[in-house]
This record gives structure tokens, sequence and C-alpha cells, in this order.
């Protein structure tokens, strides 16, 4: 059933940002050539420009303002009648679209790479691009052990505050959702709140370990680093999974 | 057997009580008449059965079992409201239903829609509200449920259109399957119903057979209804 959810709110998704993955796209293709053919001045180029960022941030923005309207329209509004009457649990409702969420966080990131990798075709050459990666490669493979630990040290790290902050989003719009009224106001008012504390949190972790004093240290030594988001991750699914399944009123 | 019994629930909004320890059992086989007037507590009776709100006090089980994933598998809930994503066709929302619903018989949906003429490629949100209300019940009626919980599923559609609502419900509803249909508009559903509920101000005032009740009142359901909630 988790697979089966993942698949319609995905497809939800899709339907939204695939035009605009596509106007990237073709953005991109647009702007690399004016620059390779030297058309890189004037009203034109300044519009195509212009678009070209709009697209590159939009993008951005869009994914992360659907994240949380799938959030707030398949299980907060009309739609929510069709979702609560499925026959799956409310954990596995949040799981299917905080796992939709990362989903669309790496195609977001993936469509920037490949935006670049077009730029980086287009301007230069393939071949170019191609000797990049090759040395890319080649540097990694002469990466000492103790910093490629790192580097996934902190891609985890990275990922579950991903995971996290996406957690906290679902959890301010269901805190929201308790109220008649005002229910934007109140999940951003909430989100405010937990950062602020989440950020005093964080300090007082810090100065607690003397480990942790010295910044460098931070992602080489303490694995600890990345338990801080398993746990808040944990509390912003748990809060939004008692207002769904024990306080929600749909209306 | 019975499939839907209520002990002592009741449901308490803040300070507003909108179900007041009812208690009912609901037996297999059945068309039942939820009736009552707007705010008596019939969306939130079957809100309650269909596990999108938990009551205040005392419970609600389905064929034995508290409402759930495993009784959601059972219950067919048609909700008061544009419900499905007005973006998808119906050939989608069909595919969807038999993902999700092991009980769906795409067949009895098809033949539906195809008596009624639906396109299936068309998205929900080119058809009228009378279409879109259609298609919602064809979803709902296509299952082979234990409990088919249709709130005011003939409200606000043409008179041609409750005909042929009606007539879908008596026509694809198993017998051993139990019927619980919300409306105010009784004078439409008597013909249909097994057993008749009235509701007021969130208690049951009234659960009985509607043959017994035309042999001891005299009077039709509506008329019945209509004396016992005399403004």
């Amino acid at each position: 059933m988790l697979g089966k959810l993942i698949k319609y709110d995905f497809k939800a998704m899709f339907r939204s940002l695939c035009p605009i993955y596509v106007a990237l796209i073709a953005l991109t293709i647009v702007f690399s050539l004016m620059v390779k053919f030297n058309f890189d001045q004037g009203l034109l180029f300044s519009i195509f420009a212009f678009l070209f960022v709009a697209a590159l941030n939009g993008s951005i923005i869009a994914s992360v303002i659907l994240v949380v309207t799938r959030f707030s329209n398949g299980l907060l509004k009309n739609e929510g009648y069709l979702s609560f009457a499925l026959p799956v649990s409310t954990a596995k409702h949040i799981l299917a679209k905080v796992i939709n969420a990362i989903i669309w966080a790496f195609i977001e990131g993936l469509m920037l790479c490949v935006c670049l990798l077009i730029m980086g075709a287009v301007m230069g050459s393939i071949k170019e691009v191609a000797y990049f990666f090759h040395e890319v490669f080649q540097a990694l493979g002469v990466v000492e052990k103790e910093v490629l630990v790192t580097v996934l040290q902190i891609v985890a790290f990275l990922i579950l505050e991903m995971i996290s902050s996406v957690c906290l989003i679902y959890a301010a719009t269901a805190v929201g959702h308790l109220f008649s009224r005002n229910q934007k106001l109140v999940a951003v008012a909430f989100l405010i709140v937990v950062c602020v504390l989440r950020s005093f949190l964080w300090v007082g972790l810090v100065n607690l370990s003397e480990r942790f004093t010295a910044p460098a240290h931070v992602f080489t030594d303490d694995l600890i680093l990345i338990i801080p988001p398993i746990i808040f991750a944990a509390v912003y699914a748990f809060i939004t999974w008692f207002i769904l399944d024990r306080k929600l009123n749909l209306e | 057997m019975e499939t839907l019994v209520c002990n002592g629930l009741s449901k308490t909004y803040g300070t507003v009580k909108a179900l007041d320890h009812v208690d009912l059992k609901l037996e297999e086989g059945k068309i039942i008449g939820l009736l009552g007037p707007n705010g008596s507590g019939k969306t939130t009776l079957i809100k309650l059965a269909s596990r999108l709100l938990v009551p205040s006090e005392g419970n609600v089980t389905i064929c034995g079992l508290e409402p759930g994933p495993e009784t959601k598998a059972m219950v067919s809930y048609l909700p008061d409201r544009n419900y499905l994503p007005d973006w998808m066709r119906t050939k989608d929302l069909v595919k969807m239903y038999q993902d999700f619903y092991g009980d769906f018989d795409v067949e009895r949906a098809q033949e539906m829609l195809n008596s009624l003429g639906i396109d299936y490629d068309m998205p929900l949100k080119k058809m009228s509200k009378g279409t879109k209300e259609k298609v919602q019940l064809i979803l709902t009626m296509s299952r082979h449920a234990k409990l088919y919980l249709l709130d005011e599923p003939i409200a606000g559609v043409d008179p041609a259109a409750r005909d042929y609502i009606l007539k879908t419900i008596i026509s694809n509803y198993d017998e051993t399957a139990t019927v619980l249909i919300s409306t105010h508009l009784i004078a439409d559903v008597e013909n249909i119903l097994d057993e008749a509920i009235f509701l007021k101000e969130g208690k049951v005032v009234l659960h009985q057979n509607v043959d017994e009740l035309r042999d001891t009142t005299g009077k039709s359901v509506d008329e019945y209804f209509r004396e016992v909630f005399k403004c």
C-alpha cells in the first residue's frame, strides 16, 4: 500500500512539475546557445537570461510549495475524504508524503545538474564535460578514506536535516489545521517558534560537548551529530500523526 | 449478523455535542435511512464509522472490529462533497480504486460508466456537478463492500439523476451488505428503505422497520418525519 500511495502522490506532483522542468531545460539550451554564438547582449538576451534565472529559482520554489500543498490538499482538504477512506494507516500516509518529498528533492537536484551539464556541453563541448567527470572520479579514487567518510557523514546529515525539515513543515500544517481560522498564520508561527527552539537546542548540544567546540571536528569525529535530526524528525512526525489520527476533523 | 454496532457513541466538538450516547445495531442485508434535519449528527455518525473521526465516548464497531485500515477495506464510503482529485480522469480513478480496494469490481464500474456515456478520458474538472456525483457513486457502489455509507447521495442533483442514483444503489449492493443512507430528502428514498433511523440533536429518537412504522403511525416515513421534526 505504501508503494501505491507514493505512486499516486508522485503522479500528482509530476503533472505540476513536469512543465516547469521542460521549460527549465528549454531555457537552459536557448540561454547556452545564445552565449555560445555571442548573442549575449541586447534586450532579447536580457529577457532570456531573466527567464532562465526565474525558471531555475522557480523550479526550486515550486517543488517546496507543491510538497506542502500536496500534503495539505491530499490529507486536510476534500481529497482527505478519499485518502482517509483508503485501507491504509495514518502513519503510512505521512511516510508516503515524506518519501515523496525526498524523491522530488533529489529530482530537483538532478535537474539542476542536468542544466549544468547542458550548459557545459553547449558552451564548451561534450568532451570537456566528459573530461571533467573523468577528473572528478579520479580525484575520488585517490581521496583518503577518512575524508570520504566525512563526506558521507555530511551527506547523511544533510539528508536527515532535509527529512526533519519536511516533517516540521507537515507538523506545522497539521497544527494550523487544528484552528478554524488563520490556519496558515498559526502554521507559520509554529514553524518560527520550533525553528528558534531548535536553534537553542543545537547551541546547547554543541556547548555540552567539549569535542564540538572546535568546528573543524564537528563533522569529522562524531556520528552523534546525525542523531538530533532523527529525533527532531520523529517528534515532528509524531505530532503530525497524532493530529491526523486523533484530532482531525475534515470540513 | 450485525454489520455496524454503536455503544454509547458520543462526539463533542468543543462544547457542542454532535452525537449523544448513540446505541445502534445495524444488521446485514438491509437498506437503512439515517434521517434527520441539518446538524442532527448524521454526518458525524458516518465519519465515526469511516474512522474519519474518533469518538469522544463510547465505541463503534464494523463487523466486530474497531474502525481502522481493516474496516476501511470493508466499508465503501461516499462523502457529502466532491472528494476526488479533479485533475484525474475517470479511467485513472477506476485504476486507483482497483489498486487500493481488493473488492473493487472493474467490470461493474465500466458497465455503469458506459450506460451513462461517461467519457473515460475526461478529467473530472471538465464534468458537470451531476456527472461528477454519478462518477463518485459508481466508484462507491462498484465495490463488494460489507457496509456502504452514503452521505447525502441525492442532495444537489436533479430528480432524474436521483432516480438513477437510487436504482444504482438498489441494484448494486450485495445481499449480505448493509447500506446506510443519510439524507433529509425522505420522500425520495423511503420506497427503498428497510429501516429508518431518526436522529435529533445527536440522539436516536427512532429506529424501526419502515413497514412497521407505516402500520403503527398510519403515515408515510416522510409524513412522520415532518411531524417529529416540526419547527
